[in-house]
């Protein structure tokens, strides 16, 4: 700092913001950035309305309406519900449970970067020639096919969504260390509140979901452009996107969902002066819920020809899963009884909220039998009760924790009439907007013109949407102008009892004076400094905005760019490899800086923290993400089965695989992996020379099994057997591809443990990320255990 | 005696439709009741067993036991219902009447095939003659459609008649209806699942006629192709 100039200023400025792993200054980004993509899908949203003001309207052709009803969808679930939660999450997630900050900086840093490149390549598709995806937010197969869909919008729109699903990962992995681990001592899980109980809730499901999304996405983009056929395939092509869409996709209802729910429940908790209703039976409800949401996916599925007892049993589910969520309602309600309520705005978007739930719970639980849902189906009905619940329950909850929150996170009050005037305008035009929508029970979704019998509700809705979507300019007024003119805000407004509270507002860098801590009898205590607490340094990094970088030139090189190569029908051009080339040497940068150990940060100090007791926080981290792999294979895996249970007899050009090729390998990796663990025996002996060995014998083995694949695939090719052969053919170089991306990543991290080795940062006590990567490795083992025998045996 | 399809939902929707105003109504009018009964004089205004601000409560408070039963009772009713809807479901998942071969086959059934395209209906009648776009059906006849789509994700619906199937390349989806006894229009088929640029205009007119006024309908498009 220092700088007098404006200049210098600006450029200390940026410099803060793009290289910040402050939770705090990260939560801010996600915040304003999805508020940004909220302002363009809500005037997607609108022009949709628009088009249908009137039957015979043309202020859309069919390809332009189909354009903006998808792009309106994706970008309000995946770039602003999300998002807007993970933001406030970010910021008050690690002051509610009394941490400095998450358990990885730089990683929730790289989750922010990679989310705004995602979103940034989902705008810019829409100039791609052709235009952006106009297939539906479900990306329908074989709708989705380049026969169908021709142009590069759908697959900038399908990287885009593969980023996001990364960057939603590596949140994941961040939040469910954190809130396990670094809770101050005596924030016992029946303390949690309920915010960071739904976040908890909320990135278990991601991790379970979001590898699916990732998967289907990517056989999407391999279909698209490398030849496969996965979701053209006559046989069941259609119905695997489907299952593997909605398999991820009914758990993302409760992604969206749950966050807001958590806000909702603080606030009324907050504003009625009592604690929630029952609260330990809601979170046993929700976690019910949470488990019970990967089981309800056929509801989906209904007409599509699923075998009745299936979809029984799925409409059964429906119906169970429906009781947690009427808990929470009910709990909510009780919640006010004896209390005391303070009206304030975000207590009116609650109260709000739990209205427009009551309406869009109960023409959901229309849609969970099975009868009523085949009229229901594809109409204007669901897309009413789901609005009711995206945008009068999830949007209304988030404006709540917006408002609820601003004085904490920017140290200044909001205009509370104006916060009133955008409530009463927003709850009495969404219901002009969507209850209209019930009375179109016949309408098919995503038409843009319709019979004239049809005409009065639409307009209806139009009018109420024209008010709705006009409603949200108050807050952007409020909260500009608040941020600049408003008064002074206290640290405890509202006399709310949650530890964001109990620190100043805005609260400092290392975000409470003293360590905090909670006392038998629920006390909370700040205890002086010792131990280092006030030594907060603040990390600075460049490299996680740098990879976010090379994946948008690697995006926009989809778009632009001189041509290098083509691979099958995907042309490479020198601004993609310009991108590839700048992930790498950030995420070598990443790499170095570790290898100097410049980011390590004291454990923090463990509260209750069952069921990751005694394991660090890396490697609590290593345990989320290989879940995380698990449910990836997993999806990979079912995939297999899907298509071998339809297909009982491979299509001609297939060939078996050299049984001998498999068996060397299969003995190269185990042997890898021999040496792996003699290594770390060796370590523990103090042996650092051995252990350096041991690594360095790992990595080389690693390297041969990748050659021996190389030599193998490359035989496969020249005898004609591509990517393009079949069923099984794609099966087997998807699958095995990516266990060989697994060996040559466990390689590139087993010489990162060389290198440091090396250094002679590695002692018989000190010696982190030895066992984390050796635990990678088992994983990779696992996995070809079972690959091995599908491609090589069956 | 065969029940048409859109009575059954008909029924079933009242019968939901019944449950959600009164569950609605009641949650509705406790939550508006308590909002207003409870509110506080000022922000000043703080119960004396409220939670304080530097003090965490644990979860682990005890709710009145009516409370628990409370919580759960909706569960149960929403349960309840979708037990019972599949009644009409296993009604509605076969044709009444199983045989194919239509009209002259005796008995009053006639199978359809459709056949989903980007973007129009092809009706494939067992007199061997096809209709485009232009659905006719013989007055108070079971009819069975076997939908299927030569290119992308369709879906078969007539809103009249409340039932609806996926039209899905390489799968033959069947679903029924019973027509009315008074001829006349009954509206569209419509595609119900998005299926390209023409998705809106992908719609075909459903007339029903007279069992005479069918056969004759069924001699000019056999002798006209």
């Amino acid at each position: 700092m220092g700088e007098s100039s404006y200049i210098g200023q600006f450029r200390s400025f940026v410099w803060r913001w793009l290289t910040t792993t402050n939770h705090k200054d990260i939560g801010i980004l996600y915040i304003l950035t999805s508020i940004y993509f909220f302002l363009a899908a809500g005037v997607l949203g609108t022009l949709v309305r628009f088009q249908l003001a009137r039957p015979g309207n043309t202020i859309l052709t069919g390809n332009e309406y189909n354009e903006v009803v998808t792009m309106h969808g994706l970008f309000m679930l995946l770039w602003f519900a999300s998002p807007l939660a993970f933001g406030l999450a970010n910021y008050i997630v690690p002051l509610q449970i009394g941490a400095r900050d998450l358990a990885f900086p730089r990683l929730n840093a790289l989750s922010y970067w990679l989310y705004l490149v995602s979103g940034l390549i989902a705008l810019i598709s829409f100039f791609a020639p052709g235009g952006t995806a106009s297939v539906g937010w479900t990306l329908y197969a074989p709708l989705t096919s380049d026969i169908y869909a021709p142009g590069k919008g759908l697959d900038l729109v399908g990287l885009a969504i593969i980023l996001f699903s990364i960057s939603v990962t590596l949140g994941t992995i961040n939040f469910l260390v954190t809130i396990v681990k670094m809770r101050a001592p005596g924030m016992t899980w029946a303390r949690l509140p309920m915010f960071s109980w739904t976040i908890v809730f909320t990135v278990l499901l991601m991790l379970w979901a979001f590898p699916t999304l990732i998967v289907a996405t990517f056989f999407l983009f391999m279909d698209r452009n490398l030849g496969t056929r996965f979701f053209e395939s006559p046989i069941g092509g259609s119905y695997l996107w489907a299952h593997l869409f909605w398999f991820f996709g009914h758990p993302e209802v409760y992604i969206l969902l749950f966050p807001a729910l958590g806000i909702i429940a603080d606030v009324i908790s907050t504003f009625s002066r009592r604690q929630l209703f029952a609260k330990n039976i809601i979170v046993l409800g929700l976690s019910l819920g949470t488990a019970l949401s990967f089981v309800v996916w056929v509801h989906h599925m209904f007409i599509t020809g699923i075998a009745l007892e299936i979809r029984k049993i799925q409409s059964f589910t429906t119906a169970i899963i429906s009781v947690p969520f009427e808990m929470t309602v009910i709990a909510m309600i009780l919640t006010l009884w004896r209390g005391r309520i303070w009206y304030t705005t975000p207590m009116l978007f609650a109260i709000g909220s739990i209205f427009n739930f009551i309406i869009g719970g109960a023409t959901g639980v229309f849609l969970s039998s099975v009868p009523l849902d085949i009229a229901f189906r594809g109409t204007y009905w669901v897309v009413g009760h789901f609005h009711y619940i995206v945008a009068g329950v999830i949007t209304f909850g988030l404006m709540a924790g917006l408002y609820y929150w601003f004085p904490k996170i920017t140290g200044r009050m909001y205009n509370e009439t104006l916060g009133k005037i955008h409530f009463a305008i927003a709850f009495a035009s969404i219901h002009a907007l969507y209850l209209p929508m019930f009375f179109l029970m016949d309408m098919p979704r995503r038409i843009y013109d319709y019979a004239p019998e049809w005409a009065t509700y639409n307009l209806i809705a139009t009018v109420g949407a024209i008010i709705f979507g006009l409603s949200f300019l108050i807050p952007l007024v409020n909260f500009t102008y608040s941020l600049w003119r408003g008064p002074r805000a206290p640290d405890n407004p509202w006399g709310a009892y949650t530890m964001e509270w109990l620190t100043t507002s805005p609260p400092p860098r290392h975000n409470f004076e003293g360590e905090p801590m909670i006392t038998g009898d629920g006390r909370v205590v700040f205890l002086a400094a010792n131990g280092g607490y006030h030594h907060h340094v603040e990390h600075h990094t460049l490299a996680p905005f740098g990879i976010g970088l090379g994946a948008l030139l690697f995006g926009l090189g989809l778009l632009y760019g001189p041509k290098l190569f083509t691979i099958v029908n995907l042309d490479v051009t020198l601004i993609s490899i310009a991108g590839i080339l700048v992930i790498a040497a950030s995420l070598l940068k990443w790499a170095w800086d570790d290898v100097h150990d410049r980011f390590a940060i004291p454990e923090p100090r463990a509260a209750e923290d069952w069921p990751l007791t005694g394991v660090d926080k890396v490697r609590s981290g290593v345990w989320v993400f290989l879940v995380g792999d698990l449910f990836l294979f997993g999806a990979l895996i079912g995939t297999w089965l899907f298509i071998r249970t339809r297909s009982l007899v491979w299509e001609p050009g297939y060939m078996s695989h050299d049984l001998a090729i498999g068996l060397v390998n299969t003995f190269i990796l185990f042997t890898a992996t021999y040496f792996y663990l003699l290594g770390y025996i060796f370590l523990k002996r103090g042996n650092t020379a051995a252990f350096t060995a041991g690594m360095s014998l790992a990595t080389a083995l690693a390297i041969a099994f990748l050659l021996v694949k190389v030599f193998e695939w490359s035989h496969l090719i020249e005898a004609g057997y591509t990517l393009g052969s079949g069923l099984q053919a794609q099966l087997y170089y998807t699958l095995t591809g990516l266990h060989g991306a697994h060996v040559l990543f466990g390689a590139l991290a087993t010489m990162y443990l060389v290198a440091k080795a090396l250094k002679g940062k590695y002692t018989r006590d000190s010696h982190k990320g030895v066992v984390e990567i050796g635990l990678y490795w088992g994983m990779v083992e696992m996995i070809w255990v079972f690959l091995f025998p599908m491609f090589y045996l069956l | 005696m065969v029940e048409a399809t859109n009575e059954i939902f008909w029924r079933l929707f009242m019968l939901y439709l019944g449950g959600a105003l009164l569950l609605g109504g009641i949650a509705s009018a406790i939550l508006a009741y308590l909002a207003v009964r409870y509110r506080a004089a000022s922000p000043q205004d703080i119960p004396p067993d409220a939670p304080r601000p530097g003090f965490m409560p644990s979860a682990f408070i005890r709710t009145p036991s009516w409370s628990k039963l409370l919580l759960v009772s909706t569960g149960v009713i929403v349960t309840a219902l979708t037990l019972y809807s599949f009644i009409p479901l296993d009604y509605l998942s076969q044709t009444p009447i199983v045989q194919a071969g239509g009209l002259d086959g005796g008995g009053d059934a006639l199978v359809v095939w459709v056949e989903a395209r980007q973007f129009a209906w092809i009706f494939k009648y067992p007199q061997g003659f096809t209709s485009v776009n232009r659905l006719v059906l013989p007055a108070d006849t079971v009819v069975e459609f076997k939908v299927v789509s030569v290119d992308v994700w369709h879906a078969f619906g007539i809103p009249y008649f409340k039932v609806k199937v996926d039209a899905i390349p390489g799968v033959v989806n069947s679903v029924w209806i019973k027509t009315p006894s008074n001829p006349g229009n009954y509206g569209y088929v419509w595609c119900y699942e998005l299926c390209g640029s023409g998705h809106t205009i992908m719609k075909a007119s459903v007339e029903v006629v007279s069992k005479a006024d069918f056969e004759k309908w069924v001699a000019s498009m056999s002798g006209g192709g």
